[in-house]
């Protein structure tokens, strides 16, 4: 039954040539378990947008609802607090998973020409994941997430000329409140996902124009084979080169699998219990942002 | 996918894989992809369902102490019920009125006539219950003495534990001959 629905949409559809489109993708050098970054963070992303999905059946995106139906969500709900705490150990797996991946980009100087593109774009599609990262926790409403995103609305403020302004527009007013909290909620499940979305689709389609930098010691090699602009079929014509099918897709759903077993363990032994419902009058609450803005405060 | 076998002895090692590496691969992938599938719609579902399944209990509502009830003397008791809706909590306020038997039994009445839902009171020095609405009048057991009402005073299950009374508030069709809940 299957293979005759198949058979049908590939005679109309051609979905045979499709895929070796798709999947025959030359890796100069062959694959690598060093190139799995990539792929490990489109996962992640895909496992935020699923997980984001099914939070938002019962979350409740105003400062009176905001706090219980997210404990709704963790005492009441099957599955509540797993998939929860997916999406927030998700969170800082992709954050982590962008830091390994342009790591590895960076050492392997494959950025440089003809690649300037693909990592601008790049640098675009982590910037948007903090917007995410920001974005997403004040969604809970408790102590920790209102004065978190005080203080983060606060630093805005101190740019010279535009701060003020800046602040008054993220905070959609005077102070952080409702109209805070529904544009925050706005942004992280509409504005952001349609932009980063797009940048993923811009970002995969460079990959595919210029190609996989391949390994370290290509480099003198590729240079021989052709001026930076023509790289692309010229190191379709590299020798010591695999297609992207069977076994680098072998390495990306080993790394998948495994950052999806890692994230479930964590989910399901590290809760993530709320602070007390936001409390704008109280002084004495002291915030800790997530690990990845740290560096800011420095 | 078939792939032909790449021929040039410089690519060995780095070639595509074939035969039994490759169908290796395949499954391993197959396998993984499965894995995370499985593990993320079990939850997923459950998650989703799970409201379904969650029957909305009426719980007896505690109003007051049976002793500081007057037998034959009806008194109007406060119900005060919880309600949840999914992460919203509501409540639910009503008046009873309660009515001691001489056997130390209690008979609970709901608050609203039975002719079209006006509520009634307590008139003492006629030991009646009066509708203000359209004149009907009932005796403290509920029985209709006179006016338009269609039938007696609609009872609500009620029970007593260790000398408090617990209610169970419903509400009951108006103009209707026979008590049909709502």
């Amino acid at each position: 039954m299957a293979s005759k629905i198949y058979e049908w949409l590939d005679t109309r559809l051609k979905l045979d040539a499709v895929g070796r489109r798709l999947l025959d993708e030359p890796i100069p050098g062959g694959a690598s378990w060093i190139y799995v970054f990539g792929s490990a963070t489109l996962f992640l992303f895909l496992l935020q947008a699923i997980t984001g999905m099914f939070l938002t059946l019962y979350y409740a995106p105003t400062p009176d609802h905001a706090y219980d139906s997210v404990q709704f969500i963790e005492n009441e709900i099957a599955f509540g607090s797993f998939v929860r705490g997916l999406h927030q150990w998700g969170a800082s797996g992709m954050v982590v998973a962008i830091g390994l991946h342009m790591l590895q980009v960076f050492l392997y100087g494959a950025y440089k020409p003809p690649r300037e593109l693909l990592w601008m774009v790049g640098v675009v599609l982590f910037l948007i994941t903090l917007g995410f990262a920001f974005t997403g926790y004040l969604l809970p409403w408790d102590q920790n997430a209102y004065w978190a995103t005080q203080i983060g609305i606060n630093m805005v403020g101190t740019v010279p000329v535009i701060g003020d302004l800046a602040m008054r527009v993220l905070r959609g007013g005077e102070t952080l409140g409702a109209l805070t909290l529904s544009r925050f909620f706005a942004v992280h499940v509409l504005f952001l996902p349609a932009t980063i979305a797009v940048l993923i689709l811009l970002h995969l389609f460079i990959l595919r124009c210029v190609g996989p930098a391949g390994p370290w010691r290509g480099g003198v090699e590729r240079r021989r084979s052709g001026e930076p602009g023509a790289s692309g079929p010229a190191e379709r014509r590299l020798r010591t080169s695999e297609p992207f099918y069977p076994r680098q897709v072998y390495m990306d759903a080993v790394v998948m699998l495994a950052v999806f077993a890692s994230l479930s363990l964590l989910a399901l032994t590290v809760s993530f219990p709320l602070a007390d419902k936001a409390d704008p009058s109280d002084t004495s609450f002291v915030p800790v942002p997530e690990w990845y803005f740290l560096l800011e405060l420095v | 996918m078939n792939h032909p076998k790449q021929q040039d002895p410089v690519t060995e090692g780095l070639c595509e894989p074939s035969g039994s590496r490759r169908t290796f691969f395949k499954r391993a992938t197959g396998a993984a992809v499965a894995l995370i599938g499985m593990g993320l719609a079990v939850p997923l579902i459950g998650y989703l369902v799970s409201p379904a399944f969650k029957r909305r209990r009426q719980a007896w509502v505690e109003v007051g102490d049976v002793a500081g009830l007057t037998v034959g003397e009806p008194k109007q008791l406060d119900y005060l019920q919880v309600v949840r809706d999914g992460w919203l909590t509501t409540k639910l306020h009503k008046a009873i009125w309660a009515v001691k038997q001489a056997d130390g039994q209690v008979t609970v009445f709901s608050p609203l006539c039975t002719h079209l839902g006006c509520s009634y009171r307590w008139d003492d020095p006629d030991k009646r219950f009066m509708c203000p609405c359209h004149g009907s009048v009932y005796d403290a057991a509920g029985k209709v003495l006179g006016g338009p009402a269609p039938r007696r005073l609609d009872v609500l299950p009620s029970k007593v534990e260790n000398g408090k009374l617990f209610v169970i508030y419903k509400e009951f069709k108006a103009g209707l001959t026979k008590s049909v809940e709502l």
